[in-house]
């Protein structure tokens, strides 16, 4: 070991956070013939900044060196969007000979195992719903507008105004609050097919299997464009590798960056969406640019939206006088599955007493009222988790529209 | 392992995948799981301890207690079942029982770098820290980088304050192979702060809060870090940087100062110096809690 | 998984000091002791033999008092010397620097560094509470019962060298 490594690992004790401290170590490593731990000290940068074009260049040789050639390539690839990038001549020569990621990479599964594995067929027949579908959540439904649809449909516009266009979008926020709707609500809007994938579907039960499953649904993306490819609970699929005990997981997460890196050299029509309730489960090298760079905060319904959901829980069931706004008012916070909690109580309110004295009547508000009180909005939990993070964690920018919703609604 | 056939899934493929799902902590999903396969395969030991270490993960301990005595009478000599009924004595404080668990399976597993780390934390625990030292190395000389023997050594470096953090080569290892891990983090806010580098520790602390914001624990352990960087605190800055030997100083100093200006001042100055000193002293007791209410 | 078994005797011959039990029903160490906080103020406000109370009570649920013991004695021999000092004008020499009332100071410099003579004999364990996040017992009460004995100790030993 060089002296200069020992005196570079003694400041990086002192100074675990000196970025440039970091990258001259992680060089070092790597001309000192260790590209392992190079690597290391690459992702690393690369976790505490998505924007470190070096540290991606950087993990690209390391790979290379270790004989990795097409995830160098990858990873090569994916830097050269990222703001102050330099090109390498080794790499920038290798790239120029590799042949494009093809869609031969991805038919890696033959014959119709997959399809017993694997069923991706679009929802043939099922209602399709769009965001006149959604009540309530103008601004959100902008914001997706604009970073998502609008992007899609017109990718020429938005690339003469330098607008970043293509990877991933991910959506995150409490439990129960319509992100699966959105994400439908999406691919309605860019007049895709729309294909949901949850864990179950990729975590197979048999070994080695996960990964054929991955390559075999992008490849099925790919087949159906436009097409709108929905990972659902992706900090399952993609579980922080920092936390994860077992190699297995890990090498799910790696297989499933390799190809979305590949992918996205190929993407046009093809628009990946994910979806979490914990994003901050997600591994932090699905937020690099050219995979999840972009997120958007689901948050739960506002007034309008809870109103409206209560009118159509109540629909075809027997009510009367119901002040849906006032409901609405009544249940701040409350997601959408809550607020069926509530009408259900209610219902159950009426049978009770259609039971206990035979008089059979319709809801009426004050059911819907003494169900909202006896309830607690199940978003809470989530809302004190991410008011932690935003106010001791020193959240990234990720988390700016949490930090906003929070501070409007008083909750930090 | 064996090939699907139509029937459904082998129970392997069924374990493998209720492994999956509780290394991603989606303990709901490995619960019907592992519920499907007990009925398929009600008595297996393997099924059973799955099914106690989420108890295990989720505080339910006397669940998970019963559950491993299932395993228990199923396979005495079952790994799992046996690893995690040494737990539950930590967790329930019986740390002798626990002893004598762990210490069997040293006996079966001599060459085990894990059951050393497990032994060796519970010896650091009960403060045996000689002990502990000795576990890690041999730990450690069977798998010379085992992260938790690495984490356990450093901290063991850090309590014994032999030297510095420099030159505590088990922290160096752990930074550079394992720089992410929760781990890590943590031994690095304990050598941070050991050190005085409150600041340098809360944004660890901060990162540590950042990967598990439901926790309490790191949540606690940030905000007293706040606390221990705020602004207001910096009068006090000697004890926290050299604890109760800088406390000692500065009460010298404070004494010594009061009756140099009692000897050569006027004694309305000389009363105004020693009044400053007593609100000095008065704040160094009582600002902190305070503090600690309002952040 | 439990890696493959290897012939035990080599191990074994190795491993047999670190596999002999440390603990028992009888011999179960507490690891939370009392605060080095607790520790000061007992011998600031109680005297060296307030300090040897909760230093001691330390000791026991470490179980060390055959290590500890000595504590005691230093506690004892202190407050001897003071009490000897306070009456044979031991404290003259002080006068002449900070002035009248100079015994004072005088004992509670000596019950300084008695506690830093049993902040010494359990570093180790007050550091390790505080790395590993182990709570201390709330030394409250405790604390009061050993100032009260140290005062009461303190006026006992007084008889000894009347003024």
């Amino acid at each position: 070991m060089s002296r200069l490594r020992e005196d570079l690992e003694r400041e990086l004790l002192s100074n675990p956070f000196n970025a440039e401290l970091r990258t001259e170590y992680a060089q070092v490593l790597l001309d000192d013939g260790d590209p392992e731990a190079a690597l290391v000290q690459f992702e690393l940068l690369n976790s505490q900044s998505s924007a470190n074009a070096a540290a991606q260049v950087g993990a690209a040789l390391a790979l290379l060196r270790m004989g990795r050639d097409s995830e160098a390539l990858q990873r090569y690839a994916s830097a050269r969007n990222t703001p102050g990038f330099v090109s390498d001549p080794t790499l920038e020569a290798r790239l120029e000979k590799a042949k494009p990621a093809s869609p031969a990479r991805f038919t890696v599964v033959q014959g119709g195992r997959s399809e017993k594995v694997v069923n991706f067929a679009p929802p043939q027949g099922r209602e399709r719903i769009g965001f006149a579908d959604i009540a309530g959540l103008e601004d959100l439904k902008r914001t997706v507008r604009l970073q998502i649809i609008e992007p899609f449909l017109k990718p020429g516009v938005f690339a003469k105004f330098k607008k970043q266009a293509g990877g991933g979008v991910l959506l995150y926020g409490p439990p129960g609050c319509g992100k699966t709707m959105i994400a439908r609500a999406v691919a309605t809007e860019c007049q895709a097919e729309f294909m949901s994938i949850g864990i179950a579907d990729v975590l197979s039960m048999w070994i080695g299997e996960s990964e054929r499953n991955l390559a075999s649904l992008f490849d099925k993306a790919r087949h159906s464009k436009p097409c709108v490819l929905f990972f659902d609970e992706i900090d399952a699929l993609a579980y922080s590798r920092s936390k994860a005990q077992s190699e297995h997981t890990r090498q799910v997460v790696n297989e499933f960056l390799a190809q979305l890196d590949g992918f996205g050299a190929d993407n046009q029509g093809v628009l990946i969406l994910a979806a979490t309730n914990m994003p901050w489960d997600v591994d932090s090298a699905m937020k690099r640019p050219g995979r999840f760079s972009r997120s958007v905060f689901v948050p739960p319904p506002d007034a309008e939206a809870r109103s409206r959901i209560v009118e159509l829980k109540l629909a075809g069931v027997p009510h009367e006088n119901i002040d849906s706004r006032a409901i609405g008012a009544a249940t701040a916070h409350f997601s959408g599955a809550d607020i069926e909690g509530v009408v259900e109580l209610a219902k159950d309110y009426v049978l009770e007493e259609y039971v206990s004295n035979s008089s059979e009547r319709p809801i009426r508000q004050e059911d819907l009222v003494r169900a909202a009180k006896g309830m607690q909005p199940t978003t809470l939990d989530w809302l004190r988790t991410a008011r932690n993070l935003v106010k001791y964690a020193g959240a990234d920018a990720s988390y700016n529209d949490v930090e906003k919703y929070l501070k409007t609604h008083k909750l930090v | 392992m064996s090939t699907p056939d139509d029937s459904g899934p082998t129970l392997g493929a069924l374990l493998q995948q209720a492994h999956a799902l509780i290394d991603r902590r989606r303990f709901p999903h490995a619960r019907q799981l592992l519920a499907t396969a007990a009925q398929s395969y009600p008595d297996n030991p393997q099924v059973l301890y799955l099914a106690a270490f989420i108890d295990y993960s989720e505080g339910k301990l006397d669940d998970a207690e019963k559950t491993v005595s299932s395993v228990l009478l199923q396979d005495p000599e079952h790994y799992g079942g046996r690893t995690l009924r040494a737990e539950l004595h930590e967790a329930r404080k019986q740390f002798a029982q626990a002893e004598t668990v762990w210490i069997e399976l040293l006996r079966d597993h001599p060459e085990d770098a894990d059951l050393y780390a497990s032994y060796g934390e519970l010896m650091m625990q009960t403060l045996h820290l000689d002990k502990a030292q000795r576990l890690m190395q041999e730990g450690l000389r069977l798998e010379p980088n085992h992260p938790k023997c690495l984490y356990i050594a450093a901290l063991i470096h850090i309590i014994q304050g032999r030297s510095s953090d420099s030159e505590n080569e088990h922290l160096q290892r752990l930074v550079t192979e394992y720089p992410e891990r929760i781990q890590t983090l943590l031994t690095l806010v304990v050598a941070l702060s050991q050190r005085g580098d409150n600041r340098s520790a809360l944004r660890v602390a901060q990162q540590l809060l950042a990967m598990r914001p439901d926790s309490p624990h790191y949540l606690t352990l940030v905000k007293e870090l706040k606390l221990q960087t705020h602004w207001s605190l910096l009068p006090l800055y000697p004890m926290q940087r050299w604890g109760w030997g800088g406390a000692g100083v500065i009460t010298v100093l404070g004494i010594g100062i009061v009756h140099a200006a009692r000897s050569s001042l006027t004694t309305d100055l000389a009363s105004v110096i020693a009044y400053i000193w007593l609100a000095y002293v008065v704040y160094s007791w009582t600002w902190p809690g305070i503090l600690r209410r309002l952040i | 998984m439990p890696p493959t078994r290897t012939p035990l005797a080599q191990i074994m011959d190795h491993n047999n000091d670190l596999l002999r039990p440390s603990l028992s029903a009888d011999h179960n160490p507490s690891a939370a002791i009392y605060s080095a906080r607790t520790v000061f103020l007992a011998s600031f406000f109680g005297g060296p033999i307030a300090g040897a109370a909760i230093a001691l009570t330390n000791a026991y649920r470490l179980r060390r008092l055959a290590t500890d013991w000595p504590l005691g004695l230093i506690a004892v021999a202190l407050c001897f010397g003071l009490a000897w000092l306070s009456t044979h004008h031991g404290w003259s020499w002080l006068d002449a620097i900070v002035g009248h009332g100079s015994a004072l100071y005088g004992a509670r410099v000596i019950n300084l560094i008695f506690f830093a003579i049993a902040y010494a004999f359990h570093r180790t364990y007050f550091k390790s509470m505080s790395v590993l996040g182990i709570t201390p017992p709330n030394g409250l009460a405790v604390g009061l019962g050993a100032i009260c004995l140290g005062v009461i100790a303190e006026l006992a030993i007084g008889q000894v060298f009347p003024i």
